[in-house]
């Protein structure tokens, strides 16, 4: 078996009008891995993790989850996986508690671990009192909670967070850092994108850099950083590569 | 303030008419959705003016057009009620844009003004369909002094303040009270089918009755109007009597009414903007016991309070079902056998009575919650796409809230009309049979065709309802597919059981050819 949960292979994604937002992009996620993505606005950041979370169409190349193709194999795929985008819209016209009921019903969380877990990750996060109220009552960083809450629920070997400390309290973006250390204690893996240099430095194990669609570095951070800072690197590759 | 108040309305119109999205849209078929809605809003103004003129000239010829002012002016207030009364909450009340407009230079009451009138622009307009007609018809018949001009031009003007002052009020305590918690949505639903309900009762009442008969109805719906909605007498007596005291007291009314409304909203719009923004239930929640759904009946079961939650996608999708039973009930109290012997056309009875069936199934298949239930999904589809379940199941949830709307109404209908027609064995079975037939098409071809062309980019619901393609082409296929074998009926009654049963087995391979098409239909943003 794999030791790597995420696997792409040659992904491209090719939008219409021809214009290549990835290409050829080749990247492993292993298992306990805290994998950050950077790249500048436009880079195919979002485009990658769309397309890998199985929501994003795409013509050529493979992506695997723990060895299953998220093509072939969409319901199995998404089944190990929790994604969360950069701007979490949810359902509006739910209660906190009934979205947190429904992603439980649909990944089979079952009644007692759904409990606990709500109860555990909502005081975490300071949103239990108001799990009550309706979702469109909440301000964007309650949303950006509830939505994190539903995809730690249900313990994903994959969580995939496309921009996840955006909105976020000081205090919350503390304790999403200890739960993504916890989840990825436990076996599971995180691959996320961000704009944060600092805490992609702290708080990845391995780092990828993507520029205009195409992968300019990847490796453990420390093997990235070497001895400057994350920005420095981020900044040379970048103005570098141009 | 004049100049800011300006700016602000032209923003809200853009808005509004959608002008800056046809100039600036870009895209050709964002060009070509704008040229459909804009050829479907001429269709309807033409039909309101049509049936505003046909009113007009009904009274007219039967010597009742005194009564066209204050019933005219009624039914102008109720449309605009309505219009207000939907539309203001989100363009006065909890408005998306309401941060960035209250950080700007602008007083609160420059604020309200702006929104009031770019909501009178839209409600004049409405007015004017409505009353231009009957006010020629007045002018041609009864007066059309310079004095009687110059009032109903006034009048014309003035009709939409106390209606859109009334149903803002509504709105505002409505929206105090209520609005996070949906409830509002439920006042209007009832509001608009009690007013729909309402329409179609007067409409077969005025069938029944014969010239003698209208006049009364006319002359008694005139004085009801005039007790109940006080301001049409006003206008009515200033008309019809000449009184310039009731003259005075719609405009001082209607002025000052408005004036002390934008006053008095001045004061308190902060305050109610921020409670709306503010308020939440009250933060005391706790977990308690779970319960476990499998995973279709999670979906069924937010689909179902999608529906009820958002009352355009309700009452859009649904509103036919409670038309059909309660034409179907009132038939009951009608005795259609016998009115239809009565008129003369005894020879048509059989005929109607086999093409009953498919009555039903044209009313029941104009609409289907599954027409716009991918489209309504906009920017949460995100949510189903990522979930690990099949796009068949998803479908499946979709297509079961609209047969939980459907069919029950029209097997209640199909029961009642068996009641009141006395169709016999085969007609009955056929009752049921076709509706439900039909009721099969309209699930599986709404979803078929919202699919194949989704309206997702939206910013409000009533866009995605009302706008999205998929509703028109169900519909126009329900259509063609009822009324065909109608003709069919008429022109070979002999084989009636034959076009019947081929009509059923045809639209049920119809829907089986487009199920196998979902089934191969994947999900992606």
């Amino acid at each position: 078996m794999s030791e790597n949960i995420l696997e792409i292979r040659s992904f491209t994604k090719i939008y219409s009008g021809g214009k290549r937002a990835v290409d050829q992009l080749n990247l492993d996620v292993r298992k306990g891995e805290i994998h950050g993505f950077i790249g500048h606005n436009g880079a195919g950041k979002t485009t990658t993790i769309r397309a890998l979370a199985g929501v994003l169409e795409f013509e050529e190349g493979e992506i695997l989850i723990a060895g299953h193709s998220i093509q072939k194999e969409p319901v199995l795929c998404k089944s190990m996986m929790a994604y969360i985008p950069d701007n979490p819209d949810l359902y509006d016209y739910l209660t906190g508690i009934q979205y947190l009921n429904y992603i439980g019903d649909m990944f089979g969380v079952p009644a007692k671990e759904r409990k606990e877990e709500i109860e555990k990750y909502g005081d975490l996060l300071s949103l239990t009192k108001e799990l009550g109220g309706l979702i469109g009552s909440y301000s964007h960083g309650m949303k950006q909670k509830l939505a994190l809450i539903s995809a730690f629920m249900h313990h994903p070997r994959l969580l995939v967070l496309d921009e996840p400390f955006v909105g976020l309290d000081p205090e919350a973006s503390f304790h999403l850092k200890e739960m993504m250390k916890e989840l990825c204690a436990g076996g599971g893996a995180i691959f996320f994108s961000t704009h944060v240099l600092e805490v992609a430095e702290k708080l990845c194990d391995r780092i990828s850099i993507i520029k205009a669609g195409k992968l300019i570095a990847s490796g453990k951070t420390d093997e990235v950083r070497g001895n400057s800072s994350l920005e420095e690197v981020f900044l040379e590759v970048t103005e570098h590569d141009s | 303030m004049i100049h800011k108040c300006l700016l602000l309305v032209r923003l809200q119109l853009l808005g509004f008419f959608g002008i800056n999205r046809l100039r600036y849209g870009g895209s050709r078929q964002e060009k070509r959705k704008m040229g459909f809605l804009a050829v479907g809003v001429v269709f309807v103004i033409l039909v309101m003016i049509s049936y505003s003129c046909m009113i007009a000239a009904g009274c007219a010829m039967i010597g009742m057009a005194s009564v066209l002012p204050a019933l005219m002016l009624a039914v102008s207030s109720v449309v605009t009620f309505i219009f207000t009364f939907m539309k203001c909450n989100g363009v006065l009340f909890g408005m998306k844009d309401y941060d960035m407009v209250m950080s700007l230079p602008v007083s609160s009451t420059a604020v309200i003004v702006s929104r009031l009138l770019s909501m009178y622009v839209m409600n004049f307009l409405f007015g004017c369909l409505v009353l231009v007609p009957s006010m020629v018809a007045y002018g041609v018949t009864v007066n059309g002094s310079a004095v009687s001009v110059f009032v109903m031009c006034v009048c014309l003007v003035l009709s939409p303040l106390l209606p859109m002052v009334l149903a803002m009020l509504l709105g505002a305590v409505i929206t105090a009270v209520s609005v996070r918690f949906g409830h509002s949505n439920v006042l209007v639903i009832l509001l608009s089918v009690a007013a729909i309900l309402a329409i179609l009762a007067g409409s077969m009442k005025l069938d029944q009755a014969d010239d003698a008969q209208l006049i009364s109805l006319a002359i008694a719906a005139e004085q009801t109007v005039r007790r109940i909605w006080i301001p049409a007498g006003w206008v009515a007596a200033a008309l019809n009597e000449g009184s310039l005291l009731q003259f005075g007291l719609f405009l001082l009314t209607s002025v000052a009414g408005t004036a002390l409304f934008v006053a008095l909203l001045a004061r308190f719009y902060t305050k109610i903007n921020t409670a709306i923004f503010s308020h939440r239930a009250a933060a005391s929640y706790k977990v308690g016991q779970m319960r476990c759904r499998g995973q279709l009946k999670a979906l069924y079961l937010r689909e179902l309070k999608h529906l009820v939650s958002c009352s355009i996608y309700l009452l859009n999708s649904c509103i036919m079902a409670v038309l059909l039973v309660a034409a179907c009930a009132a038939l009951l109290f009608v005795n259609p056998v016998q009115r239809v012997a009565e008129a003369g056309m005894g020879q048509y009875l059989d005929l109607i009575i086999t093409a009953a069936p498919f009555a039903v199934a044209l009313i029941a298949g104009m609409t289907s919650t599954t027409a716009v239930s991918m489209s309504v999904e906009g920017k949460y589809r995100w949510l189903l796409f990522s979930c690990p379940i099949r796009a068949m199941d998803i479908f499946h949830a979709k297509m079961a809230v609209n047969l939980t709307a459907m069919l029950p109404a029209v097997w209640i209908s199909a029961a009642l009309l068996i009641v009141s027609l006395n169709p016999g064995l085969a007609g009955a079975v056929w009752l049921f049979v076709i509706p439900t037939v039909f009721v099969l098409f309209s699930t599986v071809a709404g979803l078929f065709f919202d699919l194949k062309y989704p309206n997702y980019d939206w910013t409000s619901e009533y866009q995605a309802v009302k706008q999205s393609p998929g509703v028109l082409i169900t519909m126009a296929a329900g259509l063609v597919c009822a009324v065909l074998p109608m003709v069919l009926l008429y022109a070979a009654a002999n084989y009636a059981q034959l076009i019947l049963a081929a009509d059923a087995v045809l639209m049920l391979l119809l829907t089986g050819v487009m199920y196998g098409c979902l089934r191969r239909v994947r999900l992606f943003l």
